[in-house]
C-alpha cells in the first residue's frame, strides 16, 4: 500500500437488546461525539467526509443515511453510505485517506435490529426466484453450515458450545457488551433448538448500538495521537449466492480474503505473527470456521483449538477477548466493531479485556447466508 | 504514486418500461458484457467488480450478493454502496477510490434498477422519517414539485419553459436507441399532458424505466497499456445537506448542494467559464424545470438566465451548450442506473462515440451529474486529457 | 391457453410486509407529548445559532449542539405561511398502511411563526390556482380526546385570511 491510513480513534455504544429512548440518529449523535473527543478534533472544521454504515430494510427507511448529515454536521460536506457490513465501511474511508482525497474521515455505522424482524430481511436477501419461497433464512444457512462442518471435520456440538462459554464469558470484561454470562457448555446446548445443531444460546442476540472512528493519514494521524493504528493489510471478497454452488465449509472468500490482506502486511505466520483477533461469529461454529480460514490452525482443526484453550483471553492467540458477536451486537455495525476493538487493544485501551503487549490485530466483517461475504484488515500499533 | 483514473470500458442495456423476460440478474449481465465487449477485456481481467441500485425498489436486501453471479462479483472483491437518486454516481466515485487508492488498477461499476418489479413510489416516500413526515411524501415527485413552484415564484420562469425543455428532450432521445422514452413530442403535446401534480404534468416528470449501466475504471498506467481512447475522471465532488428545507433559503442565502459542487469543482479546476470550458453536461435532470433551475444552481449560468437559455434554444444538442443529450433522465429513469449513465453519456460523448447524438461541438471536458437524497448532488469532470 | 402459461411462468408475486417500531427518541416524543395534552406546538431552540426547528432535532444541523433542554423548548405558530405545496392528483400506495393515497393531495411546506425551519403537513386547500406564495395558514388540531400524540394530531392547515 502506497502511504499509511491511521486509525485515530474509535468509539460505541454500550450495546443493550432494545434501545426505546433512542432514535437512530441519536445513537450516531452520540458515538460521533465520543469518537470526535477521543481524537481531540473539531466536528465541523476538521472532519471532511463523512462514511455512513447502515442497511435500508433495516432501518425500513429508503436512504437510511438521509438524517446523517444533521447527525454529523456534515451540511454541504461529502458524506457516502456503504450498505455492507461495517468493516468494509473502514476499508472505504481508507481508500478516501489512500487516493489523497481526504486528510480526515468519520466513518460511522448504526442499526437497531430490535425494531424490526431480522428474520424477514434475511429472507429475503435470498435470491427470490428460487430459494427464498423455502423460508430460507440464516440461523437455517448457519445450520446447514454447522452440519457439514460436523459430517466433514468431525467437530461436535460441544465444541460449539465452548465458543459461547468463552465469548459470553469474555463479555463480563467489556464495558460495553449487552450480555454477560457463565454458562457451561451443558446450559448451552440445552438450550431452545433454533435448527440442528444450532441453539439459542448459539446464535447472536438482537442488540440495538452504533459504532464510529476517526481515520486519517500519516501525518495528521501522528499528530493527533501518539498511539496510531495502522491499517496494513485488507482483503475482502464474494462467493456464490446460490448455495447450491458453495461448499459451505470451504469459504473460499475468507481463506482469499485473508491471503490477500496477510501478503499485503507481510504476515507469513498467522499463528506466530498475530496477537489478537476479532472476527464477526453470528452463531458459535463459525467462529472455529473463521480461525481455520485465518490460518490460526489447519483446515479442519478449528475444534482442537478451541479445545486447547489457545484463543482464550490469556491463552496464545485471543480471539474475540471482547466477547465477540456473541455478547449482542447487531448486524452491520458487527464489522466496525470488531476494527474498533482490535484498535483499543492496539492503543493498549481495552481495560480488562487487554491482551497484553498486542502489536498487530486482525479485524474481520462478513455478512450474507453463512458468510457469503468476507472482509479482513490487519492492524499495527503505531508509535511506542 | 498516481492517483489518477480514466474510463476505458461503457456498456449499457437498452432501457424500457416492463421487460417481463429478463430478470434482474440478466440485466446486470447485459451491461457487463456490453462494457467488457466495449473495452476488449475479460471478466477475469476485473479487480473488483462493484454493483448499486435501491435495496428497496425490487423488494431485496444484500441483493449485491444475490446478483453475484450475473455481475461477476463472486469469487472477486466488491461491496456496495447506495445513496439513493446519487447512488449511480456514487458508482463511479466508488470506483475512482478503488483505483486512486493504489489497491486496484482495474475495476467494474454497475448501475441497475428494475423498477417493473417493485412499487417505486411507495418506497421513496420511506426516505422520510417515519414518525414525521412519512404521510407527507408522494414519492420522489412530492419534493421536486416545491421547487418548481418556487424556481417559477423566483426567476419568471413558466410551464411553456418547462415544456420546451421536455420537448428538447424528446429530440434527444429520438436519436439514442437506448433510451426509454423516445416518442418526439411538441411544446404543445408536453403542455397538454396529464397532470400529475403541479405543476409537474406526466411528460414532465421523468418515467420509470429499467436498465443497468456498466463502467470499467483503471489506474492511469493500466489505462495507457489497455485503451486507445480512455476518459479521464479528472475530479469529482459530492455534497450532502442537512434533512429539511435547506433548498429553499428561508431566512438565509439560498445555498444548494449543486451551488456547493459547483463552486468547489470550477474552483479546483481552474473553470471560470464553464459553458466554454466544457462543452457538454449530462446533468442528471429529474423533472423539466431542473435544467433551467439547475444551470443556474450549478454556478454554470447566471441567477434567472437558465430558463432564457432554454428559450433560445441553447441547450439542444447543437446549440451552445447541449445539455442531457441522451435525453437525460426525463426519457430514461432507471433510478440506480441514472446517475452512472450521466457518466457513461458524458464519456461517450468524449470519446466522441455517442452516435446520432453525438453533440456537434468537439468535446475536451464534459460535466456529469447525480442528484437525489435530501437534496444532495454530486458533480464529475470529465476530460480527453489528463491535463 | 398459450399465452397464459407463459405468463404465469414468467411472474413471481409477493407482498413483502414486514413490522417496525420505530423509536421517535425523547425529543420528538417530548413534542408528541405537548402537542397531544396542551395543543401547542413546540420548537427546539439551537443555543449557539438560535434557530427555532419545527419540525425540532435533537441536534443543530449546522453548529452540532445539542437543541434538547427543556429551557430550549419555545411555542410557535400555530400559524404559518406556505414556503410552497406540492398536490398529487395520482393516487399510490401509501408504504405505512397499505392503503391508497386520497386524492387530490395537498401538502404544504409550511414556515410557523417564531420558527426557521419548515415542516411538511397537509394544507386544507386543493385548488393549486388558489394556493399563492406567502398564504397564510393556521394548524387544525383534532380535539384533546381525539388527539394520541403523532403527527395526525394536527389534521392540516387551513387557509386564513390576515
Amino acid at each position: 500500500m502506497a502511504g499509511r491510513v491511521g486509525i485515530v480513534a474509535a468509539s460505541m455504544t454500550k450495546f443493550e437488546a432494545a434501545k426505546p429512548y433512542d432514535h437512530l440518529m441519536d445513537l450516531v449523535v452520540e458515538v460521533t461525539d465520543k469518537v470526535v473527543a477521543a481524537a481531540g478534533i473539531n466536528l465541523k472544521d476538521d472532519v471532511e467526509a463523512v462514511i455512513s454504515n447502515s442497511q435500508d430494510h433495516w432501518d425500513g427507511r429508503t436512504i437510511s443515511s438521509m438524517p446523517i448529515p444533521d447527525a454529523t454536521c456534515s451540511h454541504l460536506k461529502d458524506e457516502s453510505k456503504v450498505a455492507a457490513d461495517g468493516a468494509y465501511a473502514v476499508l472505504y474511508g481508507a481508500m478516501h485517506i489512500l487516493s489523497g482525497d481526504n486528510k480526515l474521515v468519520l466513518v460511522v455505522s448504526h442499526c437497531e435490529e430490535s425494531i424490526t424482524d431480522g428474520t424477514m430481511i434475511e429472507n429475503w436477501s435470498i435470491d427470490h426466484i428460487f430459494h427464498r419461497q423455502l423460508g430460507l433464512e440464516y440461523t437455517i444457512g448457519a445450520a446447514m453450515q454447522a452440519r457439514r462442518y460436523m459430517d466433514r471435520y468431525k467437530l461436535t456440538p460441544e465444541q460449539f458450545a465452548k465458543v459461547v462459554v468463552k465469548n459470553k464469558g469474555n463479555a463480563r470484561k467489556n464495558p460495553y457488551a449487552q450480555e454477560a454470562m457463565d454458562l457451561t457448555v451443558d446450559q448451552v446446548l440445552k438450550s431452545k433448538m433454533l435448527a440442528e445443531p444450532v441453539t439459542q444460546l448459539m446464535k447472536k442476540p438482537v442488540s440495538d448500538g452504533a459504532c464510529a472512528m476517526i481515520l486519517a493519514n500519516e501525518e495528521v494521524a501522528k499528530k493527533l495521537t501518539p498511539n496510531p493504528v495502522w491499517i496494513t493489510g485488507a482483503g475482502n471478497y464474494y462467493e456464490a449466492h446460490n448455495p447450491g454452488d458453495r461448499d459451505l465449509v470451504e469459504c473460499g472468500a475468507l481463506v482469499k480474503a485473508a491471503k490477500k490482506a496477510y501478503k499485503m502486511a507481510g504476515i507469513s505466520n498467522p499463528l506466530k505473527d498475530i496477537d489478537v483477533v476479532e472476527l464477526n461469529e453470528y452463531y458459535a461454529h463459525e467462529e472455529l470456521l473463521w480461525t481455520e480460514c485465518l490460518g490460526l490452525c489447519g483446515r479442519g482443526e478449528g475444534g482442537k483449538l478451541i479445545d486447547s484453550g489457545k484463543t482464550q483471553l490469556k491463552g496464545e492467540i485471543p480471539v474475540n477477548p471482547s466477547g465477540g458477536l456473541l455478547s449482542g451486537i447487531p448486524v452491520t455495525v458487527a464489522g466496525m466493531t470488531r476494527v474498533a476493538e482490535a484498535v483499543w487493544q492496539l492503543q493498549g485501551k481495552a481495560g480488562e479485556h487487554q491482551v497484553q503487549g498486542a502489536k498487530r490485530a486482525v479485524a474481520h466483517g462478513c455478512g450474507g447466508l453463512a458468510g457469503q461475504m468476507h472482509c479482513v484488515l490487519v492492524l499495527e500499533k503505531g508509535g511506542k | 504514486m498516481s492517483n489518477r483514473v480514466a474510463i476505458v470500458g461503457i456498456g449499457q442495456t437498452t432501457h424500457s418500461g416492463r421487460r417481463p423476460y429478463v430478470n434482474d440478474g440478466e440485466l446486470i449481465y447485459d451491461a457487463v458484457t456490453n462494457a467488457l465487449a466495449d473495452a476488449d477485456l475479460s471478466i477475469n481481467d476485473m479487480e473488483s467488480i462493484m454493483s448499486g441500485n435501491m435495496d428497496l425498489f425490487e423488494g431485496h436486501s444484500l441483493n449485491d450478493a444475490m446478483l453475484n453471479l450475473y455481475s461477476g462479483a463472486a469469487g472477486r472483491p466488491g461491496f456496495k454502496m447506495n445513496t439513493g437518486g446519487t447512488v449511480g454516481s456514487m458508482m463511479a466515485i466508488q470506483g475512482w477510490y478503488h483505483v486512486a487508492s493504489g489497491l486496484f488498477d482495474l475495476v467494474m461499476v454497475i448501475g441497475w434498477e428494475k423498477h417493473d418489479e417493485g412499487m417505486v413510489t411507495s418506497a421513496i416516500s420511506t426516505i422520510t422519517d417515519p414518525a414525521v413526515d412519512r404521510p407527507f411524501l408522494v414519492g420522489a415527485i412530492g419534493g421536486l414539485a416545491t421547487v418548481s413552484v418556487a424556481y417559477m415564484q423566483r426567476s419568471g420562469c413558466k410551464l411553456e419553459h418547462a415544456a420546451m425543455v421536455r420537448a428538447n428532450a424528446s429530440q434527444n432521445a429520438a436519436r439514442n436507441p437506448n433510451a426509454h422514452m423516445r416518442e418526439k413530442y411538441s411544446v404543445e403535446d408536453v403542455m397538454n399532458a396529464r397532470m400529475v401534480m403541479y405543476p409537474l404534468n406526466l411528460l414532465m416528470c421523468c418515467p420509470t424505466s429499467l436498465g443497468a449501466t456498466a463502467l470499467i475504471l483503471a489506474s492511469e498506467s493500466k489505462a495507457k497499456k489497455i485503451c486507445k481512447k480512455p476518459v479521464w475522471m479528472k475530479d469529482h465532488v459530492t455534497v450532502h445537506v442537512e434533512y429539511g428545507g435547506a433548498q429553499f433559503g428561508i431566512g438565509e442565502k439560498r445555498w444548494t448542494s449543486h451551488m456547493e459542487a459547483g463552486a468547489k469543482l470550477f474552483k479546483r479546476n481552474h473553470i471560470t467559464k464553464p459553458m466554454q470550458e466544457t462543452q457538454v453536461f449530462e446533468m442528471y435532470d429529474p423533472f423539466a424545470f431542473a435544467i433551467p433551475m439547475w444551470m443556474e444552481d450549478f454556478l454554470i449560468c447566471e441567477p434567472s438566465e437558465g430558463w432564457k437559455l432554454v428559450e433560445k434554444g441553447a441547450l439542444k444538442l447543437e446549440g451552445e451548450y447541449p445539455v442531457s443529450p441522451s435525453g437525460g433522465v426525463l426519457c430514461t429513469n432507471s433510478i440506480g442506473d441514472s446517475a452512472l449513465l450521466r457518466v457513461g453519456e458524458a464519456a461517450l460523448q468524449v470519446r466522441g462515440d455517442a452516435g446520432e447524438h453525438q453533440v456537434t461541438r468537439e468535446v475536451k471536458q464534459a460535466l456529469a451529474s447525480g442528484f437525489g437524497g435530501s437534496y444532495w448532488s454530486d458533480l464529475l469532470l470529465l476530460s480527453k486529457t489528463m491535463d | 391457453m398459450k399465452q397464459k402459461v407463459q405468463e404465469e411462468l414468467i411472474y413471481i408475486d409477493m407482498t413483502l410486509k414486514a413490522p417496525y417500531k420505530w423509536r421517535t427518541g425523547e425529543y420528538m416524543g417530548e413534542f408528541f407529548r405537548e402537542l397531544k395534552e396542551t395543543g401547542i406546538i413546540y420548537a427546539n431552540k439551537c443555543p449557539t445559532c438560535g434557530r427555532h426547528f419545527c419540525l425540532p432535532k435533537s441536534v443543530c444541523t449546522r453548529d452540532h449542539t445539542r437543541c434538547t433542554e427543556r429551557p430550549d423548548w419555545v411555542p410557535v405558530g400555530p400559524k404559518g405561511y406556505v414556503v410552497t405545496f406540492f398536490m398529487a392528483e395520482q393516487s399510490f400506495l401509501l408504504p405505512t398502511t397499505g392503503e391508497m393515497l386520497k386524492i387530490p393531495f395537498a401538502v404544504g411546506i409550511v414556515l410557523l411563526d417564531g420558527a426557521q425551519v419548515i415542516l411538511q403537513h397537509q394544507l386544507e386547500e386543493t385548488d393549486p390556482e388558489k394556493i399563492k406564495p406567502l398564504m397564510r395558514v393556521e394548524a387544525v388540531l383534532k380535539p384533546k380526546e381525539q388527539r394520541k400524540g403523532n403527527i395526525y394530531d394536527i389534521i392540516h392547515f387551513k387557509t386564513i385570511t390576515e
